[in-house]
């Protein structure tokens, strides 16, 4: 149960929050939010996270990023819900777009980050550091989505057998895989510790 | 005579060659020449080399200082990333067949090789032998939805890639991608 200060819910003034900020409430509802927020430090913390983060994007510099990779993050967006409540290998087409796509999400709050704790302001070094990442998030995407295919193999036919490699080993994620092509020829050891 | 009439010219272009392929590092590997996307259509197209690179890891100064060190070692990062709706499915096959047979027969070493469905995922690195690794290259065909092509190369400590790609992974993927405990 969500605690009640001067008249309104908690969980009712986050949810409202947004339309407070962009003045898109009532004035009965923005006086008593105002009063929420004089009696409760934790909405009050919410709402100063929220016009920092707001602060934080109009500070956005442009970004070069191609029409159609923003147009496959707003795509990925819209399909966020039903992909979650429904998800089946259909759900998965496109996958990598998605990924990429999230990846340019993560690089305009990069950037942010970037912006905010750097001298730098210099667009082309902030291109790079936005674009190194994108590189590295991919990588770290296509580690990830063998790591599941190798589960879900695990999940299917059983434990398989030891084989594991120095190199792969201390490559985080990318440690918990190795695997060959073909349906009985699947070296893979999970990183457990122990497992010998 | 007419032996040396080829021979030498043929000496003399395969040393102009091994030059250019040589100063890129042992790691490097040229995906974007594989032939298989359309540049034009490209969704993602990264190319960062030296002086970018140095670029991007002065910026970083107050950042994660193992990602910083991670960046600054690095010479080069391509990543390419389209859309195979409309390729010749089995001529793109044949040519991630043809690199990784490249890859394993110039030395590079397998870290992942996996297949799923239509989908197939390649990693591979090469080894220089101090604890480093010279590059990465990653190649992932899926379907005929997307083509992945990536090449990092440079003096990368693998323990510090993979803090800094479980990193980027965490931060940015998780929320978009649909649960796989309910996919396979």
């Amino acid at each position: 149960m969500s605690p009640m200060v001067e008249d309104i819910h908690c969980d009712v003034l986050l949810h409202r929050m947004e339309a407070f900020i962009d003045d898109d409430v009532t004035a009965d509802e923005s006086a008593a939010i105002k009063r929420h927020l004089e009696h409760c430090d934790a909405c009050a913390k919410e709402l100063e996270h929220a016009l920092r983060t707001l602060a934080a994007l109009r500070a956005l510099p442009e970004l070069d990023v191609p029409d159609r990779v923003i147009e496959n993050a707003r795509a990925a967006i819209r399909r966020q819900g039903p992909a979650e409540s429904s998800a089946s290998r259909t759900n998965t087409r496109r996958r990598w777009l998605a990924a990429a796509a999230a990846i340019v999400i993560g690089i305009i709050g990069t950037v942010a980050v970037v912006q905010d704790r750097t001298e730098s302001t210099d667009p082309d070094a902030l291109r790079a550091v936005a674009e190194v990442r994108f590189a590295l998030a991919t990588i770290g995407e296509i580690s990830e989505r063998a790591n599941r295919i190798v589960r879900a193999r695990i999940i299917d036919d059983g434990p398989i057998p030891q084989s594991f490699r120095g190199l792969a080993r201390s490559l985080g994620p990318l440690a918990s895989l190795q695997t060959t092509d073909g349906p009985h020829a699947a070296p893979y050891e999970p990183t457990h510790e122990g497992n010998s | 005579m007419r032996f040396t009439r080829i021979f030498i010219p043929a000496v003399v272009l395969c040393f102009f060659i091994a030059i250019p392929v040589a100063a890129q590092g042992l790691g490097y590997y040229p995906v974007e020449e594989l032939g298989i996307l359309d540049p034009g259509t490209l969704e993602v197209d990264i190319n960062l080399e030296g002086t970018t690179l140095q670029i991007a890891a002065g910026a970083m100064q107050d950042q994660d200082p193992q990602l910083r060190k991670l960046v600054s070692n690095l010479t080069r990062v391509r990543v390419q990333v389209g859309s195979a709706e409309d390729l010749d499915g089995g001529l793109v096959s044949q040519r991630i067949d043809d690199a990784v047979a490249q890859l394993e027969a110039k030395g590079w070493a397998r870290i992942i090789s996996v297949e799923d469905g239509g989908e197939k995922i390649y990693v591979y690195s090469i080894d220089v032998g101090d604890g480093t690794i010279a590059g990465l290259t990653a190649l992932v065909n899926a379907g005929d939805e997307e083509i992945v092509v990536a090449n990092i190369v440079g003096s990368i400590d693998p323990v510090l890639l993979g803090s800094a790609i479980s990193k980027m992974h965490t931060m940015d993927l998780s929320q978009f991608m649909p649960s796989d405990s309910d996919d396979d």
